[in-house]
């Protein structure tokens, strides 16, 4: 599958931060966006999550326009691991992960024993397992980035959009 | 969860036992829990209880609609501030955030004075919530924003203003020795007048808009997360936000249309609620609204028998709430678990 931004322009209501953009990722590819701060890294993804209206052109997700994708739908495919924040309320390390799975159940279902399974196996693949009935509030700043990576692959997606994805981890997790 | 989850609801349960055992039994007509238990047997097995008759009327007619009211209107508002402080990530929010009691209060007032009926003015003041709510939403929801909720909470704050200058205009034109007794009355909030019609017309929203708050529970929790996660995990932030303002509105209205204005109720119990089970909705929902239920039967009992006159309810909520939210917040800091 293939994620595309054509001729993009983007920006807010107010301001246009970027034109003229060209991006093409196939599934399994990496790529690093690199920049001074206010530089509109962050603008970019959210254009490419579609939490932000391109301003001009079109992102394509496979083989039709992001904007035919329903929120749902959307999410089963692009996952977003944004900048670490505390939180308001002290939900479980493993609630966290499980909103994860949120995609994949229906408005008033909750998550199911499939769902358990996939985010406790996630958990231990990151080697926080240990931490999972601890509150999200309550654990250090590099951890909660590792349970929010956590969130995103238990989305079970195609691509994993990060931002600022190695600002709070010490060296010895950069690595892996 | 660290903290187990069957003693937290064991504990609200226990609080809503203890609050409707206080209310059927103390007042200025005490009753046994003998005679409590015997005319509830009796009344369940369709015999005749073997009380006088007036205990029986003090429990069944007297107290009964008045209890029943209480638990509801209790559950209603915990319920409603529950969605309420989740939905717009704040514990300091309260069920009135987007106008709702000061919609009612309006709606009431203006009932009171054109000398409307008793029904008449519930009405008023349901539907004054539910249009303060909703030109809330509108006006906030028009105005194009990066951050919707703050738009929304500015503009429940400035429509609530606008609503309250519009009580105090009709304070002020409304006859000081009939109607605005019955005002002050209405807006300080009370149960004293809940009898068994008043039960229907309550119960019906306040089980509508809790049974969708429930359903919604694990959305529920997603959009407690700031906005664009919680799309970016795949939630409809916009039209579910609709349904939980709409569905909490619907309680808070028909709560505050039975009993007037009960302010810190729906503040202070989601915090409790939230101590006992954490702050997953799936538990934290019902948790609250058997909480709401207990901890308003204890301060109706108090309203009722404190004193050698009934004290307002909002008042004594106010007085029990205050402290104890000061407390709230120097012995939890930033963790609002």
């Amino acid at each position: 599958m293939n994620i595309e931004g054509h001729d993009l322009a983007i920006g807010y209501p107010d301001h246009t931060v970027g034109s003229g953009l060209d991006i093409a990722l196939a599934t399994g590819e990496v790529l690093a966006l690199l920049g001074p701060n206010g530089g509109g890294k962050t603008t970019l993804l959210k254009t490419l999550l579609g939490l932000l209206k391109p301003k001009s052109g079109e992102v394509r997700l496979g083989d039709k326009p992001l904007v035919d994708y329903s929120i749902r739908d959307r999410a089963r495919v692009i996952a977003y691991v944004p900048q670490v924040h505390i939180g308001t309320f002290a939900f479980t390390v493993e609630t966290v992960v499980l909103m994860g799975r949120t995609a994949h159940g229906t408005l008033f279902s909750r998550p199911s024993a499939r769902d358990r399974a996939v985010a406790l196996a996630v958990l231990e693949r990151f080697g926080i397992a240990a931490l999972a009935d601890r509150p999200y509030t309550m654990i250090s700043g590099g951890e909660r980035q590792l349970v929010l990576l956590a969130r995103a692959l238990a989305q079970e997606p195609q691509f994993v959009v990060l931002d600022e994805p190695t600002a709070s981890l010490d060296f010895g997790i950069r690595e892996r | 969860m660290t903290r187990s989850v069957l003693p937290g609801l064991a504990i609200a349960t226990g609080v809503l036992i203890a609050g409707l055992l206080l209310a059927f039994t103390i007042g200025r007509y005490p009753v046994s829990l003998a005679e409590l238990g015997n005319v509830l047997l009796a009344k369940l097995s369709g015999q005749r209880p073997d009380v006088p008759a007036a205990v029986e009327s003090v429990i069944l007619q007297v107290r009964g609609p008045r209890v029943l009211a209480a638990a509801l209107v209790g559950a209603a508002l915990a319920v409603a501030g529950t969605a309420f402080q989740g939905l717009f990530r704040n514990p300091l929010v309260s069920p009135d955030i987007l106008g709702a009691s000061s919609g009612a209060a309006l709606g009431a007032v203006i009932g009171i004075f054109l000398s409307l009926g008793v029904l008449a003015i519930q009405a008023f003041a349901f539907l004054g919530g539910l249009l303060a709510v909703g030109a809330v939403y509108a006006i906030g929801s028009a105005v194009r924003s990066r951050d919707p909720i703050l738009v929304l909470v500015l503009t429940g704050v400035v429509v609530g203003a606008l609503l309250g200058a519009g009580v105090g205009l009709v304070k002020y034109l409304a006859d000081p020795y009939n109607q605005l007794p019955a005002m002050t009355f209405w807006l300080l909030g009370s149960l004293s007048a809940a009898n068994v019609s008043d039960l229907l017309p309550l119960f019906g929203p306040v089980a509508i808009g809790t049974a969708v708050l429930i359903a919604l529970r694990w959305r529920m929790n997603v959009m407690s997360l700031p906005e664009e996660e919680a799309r970016a995990l795949g939630v409809a932030t916009g039209p579910l936000r609709i349904a939980i303002v709409a569905a909490a509105t619907l309680t808070t209205s028909a709560s505050v249309a039975t009993a007037g204005i009960i302010g810190w109720v729906g503040l202070v119990v989601p915090h409790l609620a939230r101590s006992l089970v954490g702050p997953d909705f799936a538990r934290l929902l019902p948790t609250a609204a058997i909480l709401g239920g207990g901890y308003l039967l204890v301060i109706d009992t108090l309203a009722r028998t404190a004193a050698q006159v009934e004290i307002p309810l909002g008042i004594l909520t106010a007085v029990v709430g205050t402290p104890f939210f000061i407390w709230l917040l120097a012995s939890m800091q930033r963790n609002w678990s």
